[in-house]
């Protein structure tokens, strides 16, 4: 056990080192001097030569990489080219509120998405679970910035019960952070929630038809009853692989509810960085989104272990 | 409990076929009417490379944010465009976007998920972690660094979504691969010293094909909802080239003046994702091999 | 080769002009049980500073911030346009117009503490040529000698007369700065004027307090937070929604009766100094005969371009002046009326069909919008215009503005005044006339009657040669919470002036 766990996170060191290569040339292929770009159009070419000098701009690529991934692995992001702030922890307020957006708004999809995923597979041949299962497929179908818009229009504009936009921390008073939370985490929450009940339903239905699902009912229980005592722990297995997969795609995926909102998260940062040709930046907050995901599926293959032991030896 | 299905006795019996017959009344219905949404779209793509009711790619100022009437249908935005014309010619962008991104999507992902799934082992783990690298690059963040790097038109974005969307091709044929390989007719094949290639394409590719097409399908409709996406970031389709996401980008600065500028791409954007869903969800059931059996 | 080469910055974002916030707090959940009306202040802007150092970063959203509010020159422009005393009490130009004698206020400090007399403004005029790289450091080229007579005399004197450089004086660049105050501009700003910055967050928000030492009148507001939206949606239903207390430049036009048939908010519509032009590259095949820029000229229609672009808000213009500009003339706004005739006939005449030009617009909503307008137009003369957006800053700053690699383009000039800037034959126009910039160093040597004359002259050869289509004014509509006054009118400077804004 010990060595698996080892094994794996050898693994995970390796996959980063790779994605950081990645990183590193993917962003070496930006169009649009950095020093210019942070210099303006008043700057004459020898400013401009110098400062990319001061950037180290001029120094071989291995170099320049090596010299950031150091750093980088003793935590050390550097500081933002334009800015002239630490790009660390600028990173980290920008993450901390996209985390909370994040898994607030997982958890009201998860929240939605089970009951709704297992009622529409249990009745699917009913009425009412084809009705369910028809608001959850239009609710897949509708762009997240859509919904973000209406219910700004609605909430924040027309009944004025809820702030447009904005971010307030927790430390501020949990009212406002709690009140700036609930419009994006809903849009968000409800489009990922109708895709998550998706899967839900199609696990589940896979899940009813298996044998000892029958043998269950054989002896007697309900669907519903032989579900929840045999069936979910199966069920559970490629969900899980979805929410990790919809975690990390929303890890930047926040970014259109978050200029829907005003909210300063990581996407924006992103965006903002990018735009300045920060590069720095830029290469600190990839590298931060690639660890993030890189630790979520690892997390999720640990809970499969857990949740169906036949899948231990597996790779 | 018997392997082919037989219920032991004694178990309360429904009648199999009036839940065979119930059942794929609704299995059908998904492919029905998920056909129907699809055929709706291509349609209006088609038509509108020969002709709209007006051009959608001018600027009339004489015109502007009509509300709907017998000469607009829909009404005219804030370009004095015809939205009908718009919609119609935006399908084309919509579908070429899902064919581009899934097609390369299919190129690349899925030859890696058939040669994993062929050969397990070192192989195989080694590729799975260059997957695993992939999967670390969502198709936003690939579309928002192409963007930058190539500039931000359709083609970039389909090329990003593209990229962005292999890997689960991958994963889906990897698979599909290895359940197929572990059958006894492709071990009696391999005994008799049929090659690889040989064996890949005759017998894999066709049984995967099932779920790869439910896997394109769902895909697709993701590849519209990208593309909305990327225009509201400003990183879609370059203008007067109408396209649903800009156009519902367009809209929202004018929702508290014509309000349903927002509604048709909106509910353009939905029908068409709906469709590929339902179609996705129909193919699914008709591939699964298990709804075959009785019971 | 630096003494005369001056270059505008080129167009922030959305928010072009600074406009003057509108300071009211209402609506919202911040009201406290205060009988007297709070102090606090929320304005919504929309392109945001990339860090607080406006001598090495371009772009007018940090002059906006912090020009006027935490920096201050020795003298600045008010909101009509003129130039008026501020850290200067008085000043006095010899006749000759060579010898510039400022008498300063006493009693001055720095945010830090540190006092200011006639040293520092020797000090901080004299760094310029040496340690800015933007924000129109050629400015100060006239000066040839700066003498301290006491602590509160100061004497300057050109090598030649100047009618603009006061003026840019009253800049960015004739910010005052301490010798202890310059070692971490890109995020301690330290400053003579009434706030400091407490809290900067690029992209998000920025931060303002009033200082208790301040020399002057203090401004009514002591806390301002300027909030930046990516989104002009987001900033409009911030205001909508009572989240924030102001926008003073509008971008969203469409929306303006909407708040004019509102008690809840007024609205105010003034001038700025941004004049968004079609740039033609005169250096181009497709441009370089004059009668083809003409032909553009004709072929464009500025009023349906307002019209559609902007809901009719903005004053189409026909020269690279505002209205409050000296010498605005209004006769060369129907220079060339909309007239697609006469466009097609000037084509044939210069021998052009088939034209196809590469337009390249910078991703900037109201100059992506803007191209539809004009490739609508253009096509029906029969020219072809191909329309590609580039990334702005960065790509469009090196293709079009660097490398000269384009047709047309579209884009706000901010700056006031900073028609010598477009006319110079390496600015990214192209546009070269040795008589247009003798004429420009002649207005700026003369005195102020014949200098108006002067320009006049000059700016009607560049629109008789149709070095550009100066397309529109942008206007700068605000609106605020009822309840605020003091909004700044006009934007005649970069700067969001907030010292009269009250409630």
């Amino acid at each position: 056990m010990a060595l698996t766990l080892l094994r794996r996170i050898g693994v995970f060191v390796a996959t980063l080192l790779a994605a950081s290569i990645v990183t590193f040339v993917l962003l070496s292929i930006l169009p649009g001097n950095a020093a210019r770009v942070a210099l303006g159009i008043d700057a004459t070419e020898e400013q401009v030569a110098a400062q990319e000098i001061a950037m180290g701009l001029d120094r071989p690529a291995l170099e320049r990489y090596a010299d950031w991934f150091g750093h980088l692995l003793v935590g050390d992001f550097g500081t933002s080219a334009v800015s002239q702030q630490e790009i660390g922890p600028q990173i980290g307020d920008a993450l901390g509120i996209t985390a909370v957006l994040v898994v607030s708004s997982m958890l009201l999809a998860v929240l939605f998405a089970i009951p709704m995923g297992i009622l529409t597979a249990i009745r699917q041949r009913k009425p009412d679970g084809v009705i369910l299962s028809g608001i959850s497929q239009i609710g897949v179908s509708i762009p997240g910035f859509l919904a973000g818009m209406l219910l700004v229009t609605l909430f924040a504009v027309t009944l004025r019960w809820l702030p447009a936009g904005g971010w307030s921390d927790p430390g501020d008073g949990i009212w406002d952070f709690v009140s700036h939370l609930i419009l994006p985490a809903v849009a968000l929450g409800s489009v990922q929630g109708a895709v998550l009940s998706r899967y839900v339903r199609a696990a589940v239905l896979e899940v009813m038809r298996d044998d000892f699902l029958r043998t269950a009912r054989a002896k007697g229980l309900t669907p519903a009853q032989a579900l929840l005592k045999h069936g979910l722990r199966n069920a559970a297995v490629p969900v899980l692989t979805v929410l990790g997969v919809q975690i990390a795609a929303l890890l930047v995926g926040t970014v259109v509810i978050e200029r829907v909102f005003a909210i300063p998260g990581l996407g924006s940062l992103l965006l903002d960085t990018v735009a300045l040709r920060d590069l720095p930046s830029v290469q600190g907050i990839v590298m931060v989104l690639v660890g993030l995901v890189l630790v979520i599926n690892l997390l999720i293959d640990i809970a499969h272990t857990v949740i169906d032991p036949r899948l231990r030896s597996a790779t | 409990m018997t392997r082919d299905g037989q219920l032991p006795a004694g178990t309360r019996r429904r009648r199999p076929e009036a839940r065979v017959r119930a059942g794929a009344g609704t299995r059908s219905g998904n492919l029905v009417v998920g056909s129907i949404l699809i055929g709706i779209v291509a349609l209006a793509a088609l038509v509108s490379i020969f002709w709209t009711p007006y051009n959608p790619e001018g600027v009339f100022p004489q015109e502007l944010l009509l509300p709907p009437s017998a000469d607009h249908l829909l009404g005219t935005d804030n370009f004095g465009r015809d939205v009908l014309s718009s919609l119609l010619r935006g399908a084309q962008i919509s579908l070429l976007v899902g064919v581009v991104a899934v097609g390369i999507a299919v190129l690349i992902g899925v030859p890696f998920g058939i040669i994993a799934g062929m050969h397990p082992g070192p192989l195989d783990r080694l590729m799975m972690r260059g997957n695993d690298v992939s999967l670390a690059f969502p198709a936003l963040l690939l579309a928002i660094i192409f963007g930058a790097a190539f500039g931000a038109n359709t083609l970039t974005a389909m090329i990003a979504l593209g990229i962005g969307s292999a890997p689960a091709f991958a994963l889906v044929a990897r698979s599909g691969t290895r359940q197929v390989m572990s059958r006894e007719y492709i071990l009696a094949a391999r005994a008799s010293g049929k090659g690889a290639w040989f064996v890949g394409l005759r017998h894999v590719l066709p049984n995967i094909s099932g779920m790869l097409i439910v896997q394109a399908s769902v895909s697709f409709g993701i590849a519209v909802l990208a593309e909305a996406a990327l225009s509201y970031l400003g990183l879609g389709t370059t203008p007067p080239t109408p396209s649903w996401g800009r156009m519902l980008q367009d809209a929202q600065g004018y929702i508290y003046v014509q309000p349903l500028l927002v509604l048709w791409p909106g509910l353009a954007i939905a029908i068409a994702v709906l469709g590929f869903n339902l179609l996705g969800d129909g193919l699914r059931d008709r591939f699964d091999p298990r709804m075959q059996v009785q019971r | 080769m630096r003494s005369h080469r001056r270059i505008s910055s080129v167009a922030v974002a959305t928010a072009a002009v600074i406009a003057l916030a509108l300071t009211g707090c209402t609506g919202g959940g911040n009201t406290d049980g205060d009988a007297a009306a709070p102090t606090d202040l929320s304005v919504g802007l929309i392109a945001s500073p990339a860090s607080l150092d406006f001598t090495t970063t371009a772009g007018g959203a940090i002059p906006q911030a912090l020009l006027y509010n935490v920096y201050e020159g020795l003298v600045k422009i008010n909101n009509t346009g003129d130039i008026e005393p501020l850290l200067a009490s008085d000043y006095t130009v010899s006749e000759d117009g060579l010898v510039y004698n400022f008498t300063l206020h006493e009693g001055v400090t720095f945010s830090n503490g540190s006092p200011f007399t006639a040293e520092t403004v020797k000090f901080s005029l004299e760094r310029v040529a040496d340690n800015w790289t933007a924000n129109g450091p050629g400015y100060l080229s006239p000066i040839s000698a700066i003498t301290v007579v006491s602590d509160t005399e100061v004497q300057i004197t050109l090598s030649t007369p100047s009618n603009s450089w006061l003026f840019n004086m009253a800049g960015p660049v004739g910010t005052m700065f301490s010798p202890d105050g310059v070692d971490a501009l890109a995020t301690e700003p330290v400053g003579t004027g009434p706030y400091t910055v407490t809290a900067f967050s690029p992209g998000t928000s920025l931060d303002l307090q009033l200082r208790d030492d301040y020399w002057g009148d203090a401004p009514y507001m002591t806390e301002v937070e300027l909030r930046y939206f990516a989104d002009a949606n987001a900033q409009s239903n911030a205001l909508l929604s009572g989240d924030i207390d102001v926008v003073t430049q509008l971008s969203q036009y469409q929306l303006v009766s909407q708040f004019e048939s509102n008690d809840d908010y007024k609205v105010q519509e003034g001038s700025s100094t941004g004049e968004v032009t079609l740039t033609m590259n005169n250096q181009s095949a497709a441009f370089a005969d004059v009668r083809v820029r003409q032909a553009v000229m004709f072929a464009v229609d500025r009023q349906a371009i307002v019209d559609t672009v902007n809901s009719g808000y903005g004053t189409v213009l026909g020269q690279m002046a505002a209205p409050t500009d000296p010498w605005y003339d209004p006769t060369l706004v129907n220079l060339y009326p909309f007239d697609p005739e006469r466009a097609e006939a000037l084509l044939a005449e210069a021998g052009v069909s088939d034209l196809t030009v590469a337009l390249k617009v910078p991703n900037l909503p109201y100059a992506v919008a803007a191209a539809q307008v004009v490739q609508s137009q253009l096509a029906d003369v029969g020219i072809t215009v191909e329309t590609s957006t580039l990334e702005f800053p960065a790509v469009w700053l090196d293709e079009v503005f660097t490398k000269h690699d384009y047709d047309m383009s579209i884009i706000s000039h901010n700056e006031p005044r900073d028609i010598t800037l477009f006319a110079a034959p390496t600015y990214y126009a192209g546009y070269n006339n040795p008589d247009v910039m003798s004429l420009f160093a002649q207005a700026d040597a003369a005195d102020p009657e014949t200098s108006i004359d002067l320009m006049k002259e000059a700016t009607t050869v560049m629109a008789e040669e149709a070095a550009a289509d100066w397309l529109y004014l942008i206007p700068v509509v605000s609106v605020a919470d009822a309840d605020l006054t003091g909004v700044p009118l006009n934007a005649p400077t970069l700067s969001l002036d907030l010292s009269t804004i009250a409630r």
